[in-house]
């Protein structure tokens, strides 16, 4: 059922099993999990069926992106160009693009700062699969890298350092032709035992006095009402950034922040960044294009392709996830590289060849400098404490850009697939950098409050009844589109919830 | 000379000219003052360019030297491009690269663009 929380009168009560804060893509799923096991379930959307500048002005904040080395970047719009709060979230304007993360991923390396997951991919397993089926697409395996059966032309011979990625497209997104994603929201809002309340903005969580529960929740209508809700089970789903801000806003109880024990909350925050120069970033294939079929795993309507670093070459170089997309065929080199590329082609007996758009991306590791903060002297229209992004890459990934691309380079030479084009160092990557829309590790998940601010199951340490889905519990992130894994970790959610609330 | 230059006209033309004329100290090597035509026809001026931008981040001549030794003494263009092949691929395989006009390629593609680019400027 769609409510107007406007049309309250002012000072109403909403009460529930279970309230979702959300009503994007994790919030909607878990409604209709939680619904379908009998529980009740009051979603609170801060905005309407569509997008308002009003309310997506509560996003409004300063940012800054910035790097060892490197140029400081201004982007307070990203902010508000990012996420989308209306009904479904960003998933009104996801690209559908879907990848599980890596077994690496959830492991602990020693050479990365803060990382590993209290999770596995074999346990994440059966939830990739049920996402995939919420998502209607085929299961990926766990070892999703060695596309088992599938021929490697690229890299026919030798060690498999780079491999294809798979990555599926899914109709259950905002942004695709023939969207589904209206039937996503519908199913959710129609179920029996869901109710949605459009612009119910959540403004503060009130703790018990021994700051162990969460009591109620304050909600502010951009009219001027205010309403209170109340239940058993909290769950917070308002987004990488927004779950934070919350958290570290409501700190009457918790002076720090409810869950910010070792003041991690808000930190560690990571996105995905696209690394290309406009015009001087692509691979010249000294092979016909059809040697890319294979890797166009799932057959989007245009060739989309994604190799990366295998696992064993990140463990090699001790480095990160590293990817190269090759979108799209472009013109061909004049000049100085269109020779350089003859002589190539001459030594390789290429007969054919194609040069490929190409960018870049390379894992963001967990920072503590890379933060999440509120400037406390400036408010939103809720009154609520406007948000500072300073999102920071570290020397962790930016000084293993050049090794992984020359090997990636050295790679397409040695298997006489191609060339590489780029050129700078690790200095210039924050300015060749473009974010994606992707929000992660603001509520980092971790066995132990001392390194994290939820458990292994999203509840938020220390406090007993408030949970936290989304991508901002992901304590790494890799390179793959978080959308997929933060279902996956909804559906565990629902799971461990459904035995812990009476119907 | 003509903007692109191919195999026989680099020989019509070192012929003529007899002595080469080494412009660059860096260049200078002891094999016989040549180069072949093997890759066909190529830009003169590019290649001069990735030659330079070699030469100026690499000091090595005589590994430069080798590959236009190889050049000139060729009598059997694709024995010779086989070997050429043959240590690319060991480039690569060692991770021997360098970037040229915001290029990886290797490091004996690199020695080509300044052998070449030395019968460039000797013309």
């Amino acid at each position: 059922m769609l409510l107007d929380a406007e049309q309250l009168e002012d000072g109403a009560l909403l009460e529930a099993k279970v309230i979702i804060a959300g009503g994007g893509m994790a919030g909607l799923l878990l409604a209709r999990q939680l619904g379908d096991a009998g529980i009740d379930v009051l979603v609170l959307e801060s905005g309407g069926q569509s997008q308002d500048a009003r309310v997506q002005s509560m996003y409004a904040g300063k940012m800054t992106l910035g790097g060892p080395s490197n140029s400081q970047r201004t982007m307070d719009g990203y902010l508000i160009a990012s996420r989308v709060r209306c009904l479904g979230g960003s998933g009104n304007v996801w690209g559908g693009k879907c990848a599980p993360l890596d077994p690496l991923d959830f492991e602990r390396r020693d050479w990365i700062a803060h990382s590993g997951w209290p999770l596995t991919r074999s346990t994440m397993q059966p939830f990739y699969d049920r996402a995939c089926d919420v998502l209607e697409l085929p299961h990926f395996s766990v070892d999703a890298q060695a596309m088992t059966g599938a021929p490697e032309p690229l890299f026919a011979s030798g060690p498999r350092r780079f491999t294809a990625r798979p990555r599926g497209y899914t109709r259950c997104s905002g942004a695709v032709a023939n969207s589904t994603y209206q039937d996503y929201k519908v199913a959710a809002a129609n179920h029996e035992r869901v109710r949605i309340y459009l612009k119910a903005n959540l403004t503060r969580i009130e703790m018990s006095e021994d700051g162990e529960r969460v009591a109620a929740l304050d909600v502010r209508c951009l009219n001027g009402r205010t309403h209170r809700a109340r239940a058993h089970t909290y769950i917070l789903a308002m987004g990488g950034i927004e779950n934070a801000r919350l958290l570290l806003a409501s700190s009457d109880v918790h002076r720090n922040g409810i869950g910010n024990h070792s003041d991690w909350l808000g930190r560690g925050f990571q996105g995905h960044a696209v690394i290309e120069k406009e015009g001087q970033t692509s691979v010249q294939l000294l092979r016909n294009s059809a040697v890319l079929a294979p890797f166009d795993v799932m057959n989007r309507s245009k060739v989309h392709i994604v190799l990366g670093a295998s696992d064993d070459t990140q463990r090699a170089l001790r480095g990160v996830n590293f990817t190269v997309t090759l979108p799209r065929a472009i013109g061909a080199v004049t000049g100085a590289p269109a020779a350089a590329l003859a002589v190539a082609k001459k030594l390789a007996s290429a007969s054919t060849s194609e040069r490929r758009e190409a960018y870049f991306m390379i894992e963001h590791t967990p920072n503590r400098e890379s933060r999440l903060s509120l400037i406390r002297d400036e408010l939103d229209e809720l009154q609520m404490p406007r948000v500072r992004l300073d999102m920071r890459f570290g020397a962790a990934e930016l000084d293993r850009f050049m090794p992984t691309l020359a090997m990636f380079a050295s790679e397409l030479g040695r298997c006489e697939a191609g060339r590489v084009q780029w050129r700078g160092g690790a200095e210039d990557l924050v300015a060749s950098m473009s974010l994606s829309r992707h929000h992660m590790g603001a509520t980092r998940m971790a066995v132990s409050a001392k390194s994290g601010v939820v458990d292994e199951h999203c509840r938020v340490h220390g406090v007993q009844n408030l949970y936290v889905a989304g991508s901002s519990v992901f304590p790494t992130s890799g390179i793959a589109n978080p959308t997929l894994t933060l279902l996956a970790l909804a559906l565990r959610l629902s799971d461990h919830l459904r035995g812990r609330i009476s119907t | 000379m003509n903007k692109h230059m191919d195999r026989r006209g680099l020989l019509r033309l070192l012929a003529g000219l007899g002595a080469a004329v080494v412009v660059d100290q860096r260049l200078a090597f002891g094999a016989s003052a040549t180069c072949s035509g093997v890759f066909g026809e190529l830009d003169e001026a590019a290649i001069a360019e990735l030659g330079r931008e070699y030469l100026s981040q690499r000091s090595d001549a005589a590994a430069v030297d080798a590959i236009a030794k190889l050049l000139a003494e060729s009598q059997d263009e694709a024995k010779t491009l086989e070997q050429l092949r043959a240590r690319v691929l060991a480039d690569f395989t060692a991770g021997r690269i360098v970037n040229l006009a915001g290029w990886f390629v290797s490091e004996t593609e690199g020695c080509v663009f300044a052998a070449l680019s030395r019968c460039a400027s000797e013309v």
